[in-house]
């Protein structure tokens, strides 16, 4: 076996979204790009922003990742992190790209911090990160509603 | 396999419907508002506000989608589905064009809208949502 085979990826890939640091696992992530003009779906409900061409000749569903956990604010940023949940494309937009961490954490996630009031289904709990409280999605169930 | 279709925009967005179904495209000047319709016109049992005089009778325009409003209103399409024509703004005719089959909505956002798309292109750096007659009319 090659040594440098990962038989599962716990590492995670951090972002800086709407004041907070959040994390995702770096397997469900393909690319990071630079949002262009996103076009609004007609009759478009939230968190859906829109579509944006992507690859010259795909649409790319981008999500208000902020709407998704609840929040009524609109979502900065100008970038948007493309990610495949159940065998789809979708992307969100986030302020900063981060770093990779690890993320097996021993299997040791702090728990959410009652006072930021995210739905905790959403939420794998927290790490810290060199003084950084991250907070580790789990966006299946953040996107949950648009993917089942 | 490519189709025909007919382009056109609403406010900011871009649609294409078969061109098969296109009965006519009318401009504006053959619209007026209902109180200004001729006698003979006879607009009963229907409250449009506006109406477009084609083909020897006066039609009632109506709203292609609901909630989005053509804000120029430059042209009337005349749309035709099972032997029933219907007539609706749009802001801008762009062309009739063969273009590669639509391709499905992708299925998250799909499923945040309700509204009668079939598919969707992309052409000319523009994402044109394919609308679903069979919705629509």
């Amino acid at each position: 076996m090659n040594k440098h085979m990962r038989l599962t990826d716990n590492r995670l890939i951090t972002f800086h979204l709407s004041g907070h640091d959040f994390a995702v696992p770096i397997e469900v992530v393909r690319e990071v790009i630079n949002a262009e003009k996103i076009d609004q779906l007609p009759g478009g409900r939230k968190p859906l922003e829109g579509l944006m061409i992507y690859r010259r000749d795909q649409a790319l569903p981008v999500f208000s990742l902020t709407q998704a956990l609840g929040r009524e604010s609109e979502t900065p940023g100008d970038l948007i992190l493309v990610v495949e949940l159940d065998g789809q494309m979708l992307g969100f937009r986030v302020e900063k790209i981060g770093r990779v961490i690890d993320g097996s954490g021993n299997g040791q996630y702090e728990p959410l911090e009652e006072e930021l009031a995210f739905d905790p289904e959403t939420i794998r709990g927290t790490i810290n990160e060199k003084g950084l409280t991250v907070i580790v999605l789990r966006l299946e169930k953040v996107l949950g509603n648009v993917l089942n | 396999m490519p189709e025909r279709v007919l382009l056109f925009r609403i406010g900011d967005s871009f649609f294409s419907l078969p061109f098969s179904n296109v009965e006519e495209i009318v401009s504006t000047e053959r619209v007026a508002r209902r109180e200004a319709l001729p006698d003979n016109a006879n607009p009963v049992g229907d409250n449009s506000e506006e109406w477009v005089f084609t083909r020897e009778e006066w039609m009632p325009i109506g709203q292609l989608l609901a909630g989005i409003n053509a804000s120029s209103r430059n042209q009337v399409l005349m749309l035709r589905r099972q032997g029933r024509t219907d007539a609706y703004f749009v802001d801008q005719v762009l062309g009739i064009e063969t273009l590669p089959k639509s391709r499905p909505l992708p299925e998250p956002a799909r499923r945040c809208t309700d509204y009668p798309f079939s598919g969707l292109r992309i052409w000319k750096e523009h994402i044109v949502l394919e609308l679903d007659l069979s919705r629509l009319i």
